[in-house]
């Protein structure tokens, strides 16, 4: 009788029995919300870890523990220049845990502005925008932006004087964008200076409208993977094997179930059969892998590095020299030449190419393999563009001290 | 029948135009709330002490208000400490007679005038007047040209 309960509510919650059938293995996708982002099936090619190095599932991995440890850190932190600093100050010293917790967050950011770079190169070098997942690409980029709009905005809460002059000379730069420019400052700013009214904003962006927004965007990412016909690779091997046509009708592409008994042919005939696995165990398996080694380690670093906390906010002596977050700092390095150059002309034409690309690159060939050798010259191109990045922000980080002048760190 | 219908269509395209109009009337409210009306930033007029405080060719920094005030043989003026690159904080240098920005280098001098570096603009130099108390009034919402100087 109380055995007969248990499995009662057992079968309420789960529909199906235990996955060591191929009808179960399919069920335990199919009937789970969250494991259900999955199709029942999935290449080989796939999953294989270096198609993909898991960048993309470990970007959205990310995103769910700056999700928690943020909503932690919302419990003590207060959005007023007055309180923000302090409420720093006691999540390092007072709450247990408090500056474990803000090095988590801190540094799951930083990784988070990391693996969504490194998701776009490898989709870039895979070729794996190209039709039919064109747009996803665009997602993709939004996705990318919003990353840094999450850590920008974030970067200002501490309010301590790395993050005023961090925000000032950011939002400065969004003043020089033509003819919108001082308008779209006042608003970020809520005034004309970085004072109460930028904390606030920044705080309701960083911790509901951007994080509405990228949710949101995610989904759209991860359905269109699955109407795209799942995580990209070369075009399925064709067999050579002689069949007898039925008729002359095309075959239908896509099987949901059996529904009636038609002749003709399904779309894997003359294709390699055993091509797929099933998600459950093996990609599910490898994604709990994966997730538990990137929690290990990034409590291992947040146990061994601390986030930075200079001293409170002062808005009458710049720091010299005053650097934005590392991420920005290959835009002001061009912005030390030109506020236009790198504030506005840059970054649009780079924005702008990147959106456009999987539309202006034709080129069907060298989908689902790395740097292949039939589209050298857009590689070529794109490669220039990252290693000019990762050059100037690594000039900016490292060879840039007083005034901004030229310092070897060594 | 035929008017009828035409009838009812026409009252659905006004009753859905009038409902659009609802709702777009909603998204610029919410557009114009985002832009605030009053700011509690510090004022941008105020008093900064009689003449005879300041000695000639000594300028002062008046780090609450942002601005440098000079007296030189033919009077006083005051120049903001915003670099008009991005925002940060300029240092004035004695020996060298020029301002210096920290964050990206840029140099301009004793008239804020840009020598070297990447600001687009000679630094704001602001009115001053005498108000009636004998007192210095700058007033940062005036912004003169750099050869302006009260004479007193």
């Amino acid at each position: 009788m109380k055995k007969n309960i248990f499995a009662r509510i057992w079968r309420s919650v789960f529909r199906h029995g235990i996955p060591d059938t191929d009808m179960n293995r399919s069920l335990v996708v199919t009937s789970n919300i969250f494991l259900h982002l999955h199709p029942v099936k999935v290449r080989k090619h796939g999953i294989k870890f270096w198609y993909t190095m898991g960048f993309g599932g470990t970007s959205f991995l990310l995103f769910i523990i700056l999700v928690v440890t943020g909503a932690l850190l919302m419990l003590y932190y207060t959005p007023v220049p007055s309180e923000a600093y302090r409420s720093m100050k006691d999540l390092n010293y007072v709450v247990s845990f408090g500056e474990f917790q803000r090095n988590l967050h801190r540094w799951a950011a930083h990784g988070m502005v990391i693996t969504v770079f490194l998701h776009a190169c490898r989709v870039f070098y895979t070729a794996a925008y190209k039709p039919p997942r064109e747009f996803n690409w665009v997602i993709g980029v939004f996705l990318l932006l919003i990353t840094l709009g999450l850590s920008f905005t974030g970067y200002l809460l501490p309010w301590d004087q790395l993050s005023f002059w961090a925000i000032t000379v950011g939002t400065n730069i969004v003043g020089y964008a033509p003819f919108i420019g001082e308008k779209l400052k006042f608003l970020l700013l809520g005034g004309n200076t970085v004072g109460e009214g930028a904390l606030l904003r920044f705080y309701v962006l960083h911790c509901f409208a951007l994080p509405l927004l990228i949710s949101i965007f995610m989904a759209i990412h991860f359905w269109r993977i699955r109407k795209d016909g799942g995580i990209s690779g070369p075009p399925v091997e064709v067999k050579e094997v002689e069949t007898e046509l039925h008729s002359e009708k095309p075959a239908p592409e896509k099987t949901y179930g059996l529904m009636a008994l038609v002749d003709g042919e399904s779309f894997m005939v003359k294709k390699e059969p055993e091509d797929t696995v099933f998600t459950w165990p093996h990609l599910v398996l490898r994604e709990l892998l994966w997730a538990m080694l990137v929690i290990n380690i990034l409590v291992l670093i947040s146990l061994y590095f601390s986030a930075p906390l200079e001293e409170m906010a002062n808005p009458y002596k710049t720091p010299n020299p005053a650097k934005a977050p590392w991420y920005f700092l290959g835009l002001q390095e061009l912005v030390h030449y030109s506020a236009f150059l790198g504030g506005i002309l840059v970054p649009t034409l780079a924005i702008t190419a990147l959106i456009i690309l999987p539309y202006i690159d034709r080129n069907p060939r060298g989908e689902g393999v790395w740097f292949s050798r039939e589209r050298q010259w857009i590689q070529i191109v794109f490669t220039v563009c990252v290693v000019a990045l990762i050059v100037l922000t690594i000039i900016g980080v490292f060879f840039r001290g007083a005034n901004w002048s030229f310092v070897v760190p060594w | 029948m035929i008017k009828n219908k035409s009838r009812r269509e026409f009252f659905s395209i006004i009753g859905f135009i009038g409902l659009a109009c609802g709702i777009a009337g909603y998204i610029y409210s919410a557009l114009r709330f985002i832009f605030p009306n009053i700011l509690y930033e510090p004022p941008t007029s105020f008093r900064i002490g009689k003449p005879e405080q300041y000695k000639i060719n000594s300028p002062v920094f008046i780090r609450e208000r942002h601005i440098f005030v000079f007296y030189d043989l033919q009077g006083i003026y005051s120049i903001s400490s915003i670099c008009t690159h991005l925002g940060c904080s300029v240092n004035w240098k004695h020996g060298k007679e020029s301002f210096e920005c920290p964050c990206h280098g840029s140099i301009f001098d004793k008239d804020g005038r840009v020598k070297k570096g990447a600001a687009p603009r000679p630094l704001e130099r602001y009115a001053v007047e005498l108000a009636a108390d004998g007192n210095l009034i700058v007033n940062t919402g005036a912004r003169v040209d750099p050869t302006y100087r009260l004479k007193v």
